[in-house]
């Protein structure tokens, strides 16, 4: 399929931008042996700048552990996945904590750390960026946090927060330190309608203008129109469902 | 950038005060540990300080004695006339000899028979400096009296009880009868439960049989431009093998080191203190692994967004450092106030030096970090992967 951003030529020439996300012919079991079950078999997928795919699929197809294995949290040995154009087999824990640091990443629960207010739950961050001053650190963090409709928010806790905040609170945890890639995960699975919609919409806001490739794991039909692209695994084989351009 | 307002210090101490309850039961249990081992260990060198109350007080800047002799609490006897000779050392001012013996002492309450230390003085030469022996006493001198180690073990009788409340106290020492005259305070130790002093006439009223020529210990006191070492080295030349010659200092060395190697006090307090020590690790690390358990969800997540373990590691052990100082200050004052009770109650020199105070701080931070370092293993349990 043609991608998006593909069509932007300059000077007649068509620039097809590298992939951030290059999966090819990977294949993943649990297990040794006679106990060995394979969970994803020959698994394809490109993911480019600017992107959103939505990964859909029962539970129970694989998704999950492509997502941990798109972070580099779980080794595999048959296969490539190329994150930002390095592969990731047989990559050393040090680089693939260096690589994760450029991923934001959203999970199904937010995981705030309850001690920290909304504002150092997101600032915290920067720790693993040094090169950015404290005064920007707070500046980005305020703005992300306002952005996310958070502005009389900054110093409550978390439990403090309703769940719609608190997951928007890890949403600007994610996006705060302007990461490379985003890996949702069901982020609106805790999330009632309204809250669920406005936190993907928030997502899809600051994806476009950042140019930010997401790739969502999601069961909720509500929001599927936001996505460029949706694929589709089912007992660990990925396909493409369904195409919508935007 | 340790100190910055996200650093890991700053979320241990984040995470420690955020529950303050269980914050402050925390500080309680490092408080109440320091204050017990700096406790123990004053009241440790208060017992080893006590039992080095008389040599101590000894005045004189070289000590002579039998080279038989191990401690100056338990010395052998040498004949006096030893001491005669040193006069002709250039740079000796004065010698004395104290005389000392163990005699039979009934309490007359119970009419038990109890050995006492007893101490043959020169009262002239004033050669032990401890309170209540004051020259100048003049019923010092009459006949058979004496003064009363008023930290003697209780089995004595209540000689100071009576003493002081004016009634007077005699008692039967060898078999003759002594007032008391006075009180001190020298402080008991292995070699004796109780002392008496009194002046070398009724020393060998008390001792008919020594014939009044033995001596235990010389005191050498010199003019004030001469050198104890080169003093103590001529009378070891005029003495030869058969005398321990050492300047005050080589004394009281010795003296210290033979009572750690000979009183298990030592030992025992120390095994008291260590087991304090232990106690508030098992505190500390309870207080800190539930908190590791209770966010393990949220450490993994931290790991999964691309935090070190170090920096993880880096928040516990803050959270034990912190504690460690700041339960440090209340258990300081804890054991001012408890030493100040211990020493009513024994008597004992009991005080909190500085290199005691040092080391209980150190062992404090010690305990908690290592604490810190067991509860922080379960953070490796923290997996990254199933935070999806």
């Amino acid at each position: 399929m043609p991608h998006p951003l593909a069509t932007k030529t300059i000077a007649s020439e068509v620039i097809i931008p590298s992939p951030i996300v290059e999966v090819s012919g990977l294949n993943f079991s649990f297990g040794s042996d006679q106990l060995r079950q394979q969970i994803l078999f020959d698994i394809a997928l490109e993911i480019f700048p600017g992107e959103i795919v939505i990964l859909e699929g029962p539970s129970g197809s694989g998704k999950t552990t492509l997502l941990t294995l798109l972070s580099g949290l779980r080794t595999f040995q048959d296969g490539s996945i190329k994150l930002f154009g390095s592969e990731l087999r047989g990559t050393g824990q040090q680089d693939l904590v260096l690589l994760r640091r450029r991923i934001g990443y959203i999970f199904q629960h937010h995981n705030l750390l309850e001690f920290l207010t909304a504002r150092r739950n997101v600032e915290i961050m920067f720790e693993l960026h040094p090169k950015v001053d404290r005064r920007e650190a707070r500046l980005r963090t305020e703005e992300m946090l306002t952005a996310m409709g958070l502005k009389n928010h900054f110093d409550a806790f978390p439990n403090k927060m309703s769940g719609g905040q608190k997951q928007r609170v890890a949403i600007a945890r994610a996006l705060v330190t302007g990461p490379d890639l985003v890996l949702a995960d069901e982020p609106t699975a805790a999330l009632d309608k309204v809250t669920g919609r406005q936190v993907v919409e928030l997502l899809q806001t600051l994806a476009r203008s950042e140019a930010i490739p997401i790739l969502m794991v999601t069961h909720d039909n509500r929001i599927l129109d936001i996505a460029d692209r949706i694929v589709r695994i089912e007992d660990g084989r990925l396909s493409e469902a369904q195409s919508e351009s935007t | 950038m340790i100190f910055s307002r996200n650093s890991f210090v700053a979320i241990g101490w984040s995470q420690l005060s955020h529950g303050k309850t269980r914050m402050i039961v925390a500080l309680c249990g490092v408080s109440v540990i320091v204050a017990m081992i700096l406790t123990v260990l004053s009241l440790k060198d208060a017992v080893i300080e006590s039992t080095l109350q008389v040599p101590k007080s000894l005045k004189g800047d070289v000590i002579v004695m039998s080279a038989r002799t191990q401690t100056i609490l338990r010395p052998a006897p040498f004949p006096r006339r030893f001491l005669d000779r040193l006069h002709g050392i250039d740079g000796v001012a004065a010698v004395s000899s104290v005389a000392i013996e163990n005699a039979r002492w009934i309490n007359p309450e119970t009419r038990q028979e109890h050995p006492i230390r007893v101490f043959g003085l020169d009262l002239e030469f004033d050669v032990i400096a401890l309170p209540g022996i004051d020259p100048g006493e003049p019923r010092l001198k009459m006949k058979d009296t004496i003064i009363f180690d008023a930290s003697s073990r209780p089995k004595f009788g209540p000689v100071a009880q009576r003493f002081k409340s004016g009634q007077g106290f005699s008692t039967e020492v060898n078999g003759r009868r002594v007032d008391v005259c006075g009180l001190t305070y020298a402080g008991v130790s292995i070699a004796a439960d109780g002392n008496l002093f009194t002046t070398h006439a009724n020393f060998q009223r008390l001792f008919p049989n020594l014939g009044g020529s033995r001596s235990h210990i010389g005191v050498i006191r010199l003019k004030a431009s001469s050198s104890q070492a080169e003093v103590a080295r001529q009378v070891r030349e005029m003495l030869g093998s058969e005398a321990r010659v050492l300047t005050r200092t080589e004394m009281m060395e010795a003296e210290k080191a033979f009572m750690k190697l000979n009183d298990p006090v030592d030992d025992i307090m120390g095994m008291i203190a260590s087991v304090a020590f232990f106690v508030g690790m098992i505190i500390v690390y309870q207080i800190l692994y539930t908190d590791v358990v209770n966010h393990l969800p949220q450490f993994a997540t931290l790991k999964a967004i691309g935090f070190t373990g170090f920096f993880l590691l880096g928040i516990i052990l803050a959270e034990g450092v912190i504690l460690s100082l700041l339960g440090f200050g209340p258990g300081l004052i804890m054991a001012h106030g408890l030493t100040i009770l211990a020493q009513h109650a024994t008597l004992l020199p009991v005080t909190i030096t500085l290199s005691n105070t040092f080391g209980v701080l150190l062992a404090a931070i010690s305990m908690c970090v290592f604490a810190a370092s067991i509860a922080v293993r379960k953070i490796t349990q923290a997996e990254p992967a199933s935070v999806f």
